[in-house]
């Protein structure tokens, strides 16, 4: 049985919307597409594209959006006699087909591979680059629109920052302030301090832009000697002299665009960035977190006090996190700072001072722990 | 000379086309082509949706039948990333000049400076969202563009021409007015809207306009517009107790704000399919291509089936992402102190992948219920009027000019 080489079918020339009827012959290098008017085209099959359409029929084109033009047919015989005379369908076009599909797939894995890593080691070095060329007086005012944002996420009742209550907080706060002065005289700051004691129950200390220090009163209580605060003030002036926070405000915007640029969520990219920036921004915050634990070190050890003070602190801190999470160590993909329990071997392992000097007297010490007393 | 089986029925154009649309695609061929295409999209973390919009375009397209023809769709992936890029270069000036810009005025003026009690750094992210909420609808427009510049119909394109900016400001200040009269004045900025699209659409030199009037769409809406103004009033009290109460310690708070989320939700996902299926009726009996219009008939309860569908998707998926998310916990407990701090790479991998696998699934539950069944319901249901016309429509000069292919990929890449 020898295969059909002619049936009919409808064609669309590209420029009417009027269908033809039209016989369409398979010539040797062509296919004929003639009414009986008269001959109108012939497609040359490598030129010729099936499109996809229902499994009735057959539907040609041109290739490469070339032209518009349109030829379907739906005599099955004649459609299967196109088909393997011009080899679509054949396995070698299904594979080629799989291969560029497979292609598209691996290169734009690769770019969004490529985009990560360029995210991960070149947005550091940009925000390292572009800090320097930001003026300290805007950095500033960029601290002072945080200090309005860290005013209203403190809840305590009565006035939040301490010093002011009684005698007793007044005394609190002049021992407060002496030891600030003394490890920031250390410092060499480009800009003065700010610093504020706050009254809240939750341990921490921070810095933010522009020179604003903060030390809660029950990171105060938690500490276990002068030199203790004193090593993480310190730390927090470390944070201040190298412009952590403002590094970190361009490296987070950066990283912000370029996450927006790999998954195009260009308005919703909240929820994008909580699963992906998090983890890469906490990689770059982390290793700022040991650049100022080395700062604030070496200004305890300008100051002739115990440098493994700290270290003492960090080991405490690292026992509790290890009860509160039976066991486990802390350190997890969204912690903005290292592992404990690593900081105080890091810091063990600096030589101490001599002869280590107290920062604060004893009673300095006490009226300490009551700046924030209400008395 | 050609040998014809009997059985077969000639196909010729002298075949009366009856004006009727059908759906040829199975839900089985279309959901082969979402699973081939899901794994591609995690794996790329989403940069392979410009495939899966073709592919999908591609299928529902070319299963679609118009008084006896197909549609084509002949888009290429590669100039929808490309339009995408073009985006992004645009728009990395906009996000630094609107965060230079706050810094800036904080800077100058201080950080008393504020507008309606509210200091100039505060407000500085609204701007930026003021800014990218016209630049959505911009972006919107031009996919539509696309859309049409690549849909083929009996070998014809369609068109859209003119600017795009005067479909920005039109749908900007449109949408304040339809806010400030809480959805009243929705029907006649629609027919506006839909006006002025279909003026600056075209089939082949056959102009498009909308003869659908916003008196007819408020008829049509005005019972579940009331309705849903009634069951969202206690929203408004709920929303003042609320934010009255203090939300991190009062459980009074935490009732009130499940209560509106509850209220809130509730209303909007029951009523939107039903007002979106009186919207679509309306649009297609309003569209024209010179002689040719359009009627559909389909039935509301079918046009929202699907909507309920995808919810419970929604539901089953927020089930099993929960559940997956206290397993990798406790597996995290388990694994982080044998992997130290190579756990950061396979903690990274794993939310990366986790994020994109939810996003990716949410997607394809709705392409599968939503967008699948209502696509099907309205060709299905479609009757063409003047069908006629389209035998005498001619493609216009340039209609693919370089201009246009050009501006017409700029798309933020959604399907």
């Amino acid at each position: 049985m020898t295969a059909q080489t002619q049936g009919t079918g409808v064609y669309f020339d590209g420029v009417s919307g009027a269908p033809q009827s039209v016989t369409v012959t398979l010539e040797h290098s062509a296919l004929a597409i003639a009414s009986p008017a008269g001959a109108l085209a012939r497609w040359d099959y490598p030129a010729i594209d099936a499109l996809p359409a229902p499994a009735d029929r057959l539907r040609l084109g041109l290739a490469g959006n070339r032209s518009t033009a349109r030829i379907e047919l739906r005599d099955p015989a004649f459609a299967a006699a196109i088909k393997q005379h011009v080899g679509f369908d054949s396995p070698q076009r299904r594979a080629g087909e799989r291969r560029r599909r497979r292609l598209v797939v691996a290169w734009s894995a690769a770019g969004v591979a490529a985009m990560m890593a360029i995210g991960v080691t070149g947005m550091p070095l940009v925000a390292e680059l572009l800090a320097p060329l930001i003026p300290y007086a805007m950095e500033i005012r960029l601290g002072e629109d945080t200090h309005r944002a860290v005013l209203a996420a403190f809840d305590e009742p009565g006035p939040w920052e301490c010093g002011d209550e009684g005698p007793m907080e007044r005394a609190g706060k002049a021992a407060f302030l002496k030891l600030i002065r003394r490890v920031e005289a250390e410092a060499h700051l480009p800009i003065p301090i700010r610093p504020f004691l706050v009254r809240t129950s939750e341990d921490n200390a921070f810095a933010g832009p522009g020179g604003f220090v903060y030390v809660n009163n029950a990171f105060i209580l938690n500490s276990g000697s002068a030199e203790e605060l004193a090593g993480v003030i310190g730390h927090e002036l470390g944070h201040v002299v190298f412009r952590h926070s403002l590094k970190r405000y361009l490296h987070n915007l950066g990283m912000a665009y370029l996450v927006t640029m790999i998954v195009g969520d260009v308005v919703t990219g909240g929820g994008t960035l909580f699963a992906t920036g998090t983890v890469l921004n906490t990689r770059y915050s982390r290793a700022n977190e040991t650049e100022a634990d080395l700062f604030g070190v070496g200004l305890i050890a300008r100051l002739g006090a115990d440098i493994h003070a700290t270290a003492r602190m960090w080991d405490r801190r690292a026992a509790a996190e290890k009860q509160e999470l039976g066991g486990f160590r802390a350190t997890s993909v969204d912690s903005t700072h290292p592992d404990s329990a690593a900081r105080a071997a890091a810091i063990r392992a600096l030589p101490n001072v001599a002869n280590p000097q107290p920062i604060l007297t004893a009673e300095e010490w006490q009226a300490l722990r009551q700046a924030c007393s209400r008395k | 000379v050609a040998t014809r089986g009997a059985d077969v029925t000639e196909y010729s154009a002298t075949v009366p086309a009856a004006g009727r649309g059908h759906f040829h695609g199975t839900k089985a061929e279309y959901r082969r082509i979402l699973w081939r295409d899901m794994f591609a999209l995690v794996v790329t973390l989403g940069l392979y949706r410009f495939w899966v919009t073709n592919n999908i375009r591609r299928h529902l397209w070319s299963r679609t039948e118009l008084a006896g023809q197909q549609l084509d769709y002949n888009g290429d992936p590669k100039e929808l990333l490309i339009g995408f890029l073009v985006l992004l270069v645009a728009l990395a000036p906009i996000i630094i000049v609107t965060a230079m810009l706050g810094w800036i005025a904080g800077f100058v003026w201080g950080g008393e400076l504020a507008i309606g009690g509210l200091p100039l750094g505060d407000i500085t992210p609204y701007t930026v969202l003021g800014l990218l909420i016209p630049l959505a609808v911009l972006t919107l427009y031009q996919a539509r563009r696309y859309r049409l510049h690549h849909t083929v119909f009996r070998g014809l394109c369609f068109r859209q021409t003119g600017s795009v900016w005067g479909f920005v400001l039109r749908s900007v200040l449109w949408s304040a007015v339809v806010l400030a009269t809480l959805g009243f004045a929705y029907p006649w900025a629609r027919a506006d809207i839909e006006r002025y699209k279909m003026r600056q659409t075209w089939y082949g030199d056959i102009h498009g306009r909308f003869e659908g009037s916003g008196g007819e769409l408020f008829k049509r809406g005005f019972l579940i517009w009331l309705v849903s103004l009634i069951l969202l009033a206690p929203a408004v009290p709920l929303y003042v107790t609320t934010a009255r109460l203090d939300a991190a310690n009062d459980p009074g708070a935490i009732a009130f704000l499940t209560l509106l989320i509850l209220d809130v939700g509730g209303v909007s996902l029951v009523v939107y399919p039903f007002l979106r299926a009186r919207v679509v009726r309306w649009r297609i009996a309003g569209m024209r291509f010179g002689a040719l219009s359009f009627t559909s008939d389909f039935s509301t309860w079918k046009f929202a089936k699907p909507y309920f569908k995808f919810y419970a998707w929604l539901l089953l998926i927020a089930v099993v992402v929960s559940l997956l998310g206290v397993i990798l916990y406790l597996i995290q407990a388990v694994l982080l102190p044998m992997l130290g701090m190579a756990w950061e790479v396979v903690g990274v991998i794993s939310a990366l992948v986790m994020y994109f696998s939810t996003a990716t699934i949410i997607t394809f539950a709705f392409q599968g219920t939503v967008r699948f069944e209502t696509w099907r319901l309205i060709v299905d249901s479609l009757v063409l009027h003047g069908v006629d016309q389209l035998d005498r429509a001619k493609s216009s000069a340039g209609t693919l000019s370089r201009r246009d292919r050009a501006g017409a990929a700029i798309n933020l890449g959604g399907f």
